[in-house]
């Protein structure tokens, strides 16, 4: 029993966890366009290849974003499915 | 005007008034314009690959795949929103990542559904491109190819995420190998190629080369027909298993796109494949016979919508990822590919053509741009490695920028989000086919007008249905 009620402490620590990087992610892929869309307005070569480089790191953090999301998901449904056994 | 241009002009005067005296009176027999309508008639490319094969006697080795467009990507259009539903705010992201293999215990996650297609280092490009290709790929967050090939230890060291080909030459089939992957492509066949064999003779392999296939000196590098050990459908069921369980990484059937594609889907959903890769008959390669590319096939098109239906009748659509290749060059058609329900592109051509992008001129005039990055090119020192890779991650960004603009237009959230209802087609036969709504007619008339066009009975128009 002691066991289980480590596993589902741990689970929600995870949860919690992933719920804040997720957060994190997010506020950082919009914090990543926002550079892209101020770097561009200058129509400036180098300026321009930097606010590339910042779009492409903004969809990767979106991506971290959707995987924490379904992973605090899944979580969800194994604290779900110990609490009935 | 001085003399000397006087003087030229008037030559260049008499030269063409004579030419063009010539190409009136003379009758073709000695005449050069013989050669308008012949080229009319054979085309230049059969023009000159019948001479490449008159001069020696081998199958010609055409760069590329076929030059014919088969898919009418061009008849479908999408629908953007204004009133009825609205379109995104440009402050709202658009999700590019896919998840390739959701079943599997680790799937494979790349952040736009964009991958580089298989080009094998050696049989097809030199080592700094690959080498380019894997770490533009992993500055974009997707994932690159290995190709027909063993594993080359650069490629593995830039690529983040690498999807590796169990190959018919059985060069990357030993678990050692295997195991450093991040999927598991089993190659069967490709859109260029069919599943015919392949053969590089010693001649053209390079020390490095020997060594990451694991060659003997004089010894060729051969792609069988099949695949070594799997002579029935119970041999590669049991394959795919042994993956599987030794790997736990998405294992995944490639096939060359053909009318037989539901019957070999079938045999990969028996095998539980994660994935399956269809490659139409567009599909690239470093070199391969014209029969093979032109005459071979199923266009990717409408392999890309029988495989899409095919696994949403079995149910299994979202469990199986799609991967859909072969001639797939610009956004539009990239994203429609999607849209027809593929989960994620390869793009091969392209990736290399932009790859080399502005620095074609160090091959031109003396030598084809491809010389720059095929392993038997003269001038692969030429290729500026870490100018390669910044190309082709800006190729990939842009590309993916272009269908967030549609996505947005769209009303969509996602990428994954956008299906065949967000398409029209210019085509009734195409529509019927992809089972998408025609343009020509508003959606609450589409049965009408099939009804119309079944009793008007024209040439050419009838569908199957009616003629029964």
């Amino acid at each position: 029993m002691e066991h289980l009620t480590n596993i589902s402490d741990t689970l929600s620590a995870f949860h919690s966890d992933l719920n804040r990087i997720q957060t994190v992610a997010g506020t950082l892929a919009q914090v990543e366009r926002q550079h892209y869309d101020d770097l561009t307005k200058y129509d400036d070569e180098r300026l321009t290849r930097i606010a590339v480089a910042e779009q492409s790191s903004s969809r990767q953090l979106g991506e971290i974003k959707q995987l924490c999301i379904a992973m605090a998901q899944k979580i969800e449904e194994i604290q779900q499915s110990t609490a009935r056994k | 005007m001085g003399l000397l241009a006087k003087l030229l002009r008037g030559v260049v005067n008499e030269v063409a008034d004579d030419t063009v005296r010539t190409i009136l009176r003379d009758q073709y027999i000695e005449n050069l314009f013989e050669l308008v309508p012949v080229m009319k008639k054979v085309n230049p490319i059969n023009l000159a690959e019948i001479g490449m094969r008159a001069a020696k006697g081998i199958p010609v080795s055409r760069p590329l795949g076929s030059h014919i467009h088969f898919s009418p990507w061009e008849q479908l259009l999408f629908n953007p929103v204004h009133l009825f539903r609205f379109p995104t705010p440009e402050n709202v992201s658009i999700n590019t990542s896919v998840k390739i293999g959701p079943r599997a215990k680790k799937p494979l996650n790349i952040s736009i559904p964009v991958m580089i297609a298989a080009m094998s280092f050696g049989g097809a490009l030199s080592k700094h491109a690959k080498i380019a290709l894997a770490r533009a790929a992993s500055m974009a967050g997707t994932a690159t190819n290995t190709g027909e090939a063993g594993l080359l230890e650069e490629e593995r060291k830039e690529a983040q995420l690498l999807v590796g080909q169990y190959n018919r030459g059985g060069w990357l089939n030993s678990k050692d190998k295997y195991s450093r992957l991040d999927a598991i492509e089993i190659q069967l066949g490709q859109g260029a190629q069919g599943s015919a064999p392949q053969r590089t003779t010693a001649k053209n392999i390079g020390e490095e080369y020997r060594e990451v296939f694991g060659l003997g000196k004089g010894e060729d590098a051969v792609i069988h027909s099949r695949l070594n050990g799997v002579n029935t459908k119970q041999d590669f069921i049991e394959r795919v298993r042994e993956l599987k369980e030794e790997t736990g990484v998405p294992v995944g059937l490639k096939i060359g796109a053909t009318h037989h594609l539901e019957k070999e889907l079938q045999v990969a959903l028996d095998a539980g494949c994660d994935f399956v890769t269809v490659d139409g008959a567009e599909g690239g390669t470093h070199g391969g016979a014209p029969i093979l590319e032109d005459d071979v096939g199923l266009p990717t098109i409408y392999a890309v919508s029988r495989a899409a239906q095919f696994l949403t009748g079995k149910g299994v659509k979202g469990d199986v990822s799609l991967l859909a290749a072969g001639g797939l060059v610009t956004p539009g058609q990239m994203l429609k590919a999607l849209a027809l329900g593929a989960d994620a592109v390869y793009i091969g051509t392209a990736a290399v053509l932009a790859m080399v992008g502005d620095q074609i001129g160090r091959a031109l005039p003396f030598e084809p741009p491809t010389d720059l990055v095929v392993y038997t090119g003269k001038m692969t020192d030429h290729l500026d490695l870490h100018k390669s890779a910044q190309n082709l991650f800006y190729f990939l960004n842009a590309c993916i920028r272009e269908m967030e603009l549609v996505a947005a237009s769209l009303g969509k959230v996602s990428l994954a989000d956008i299906n065949k209802e967000d398409l029209v087609a210019l085509d009734p036969f195409l529509a019927k086919a992809l089972k998408i709504d025609l343009g020509f007619v508003p959606p609450e008339s589409q049965d009408v007008f099939y009804g119309d066009l079944a009793r008007l009975n024209l040439p050419g128009t009838q569908m199957r249905e009616a003629t029964h």
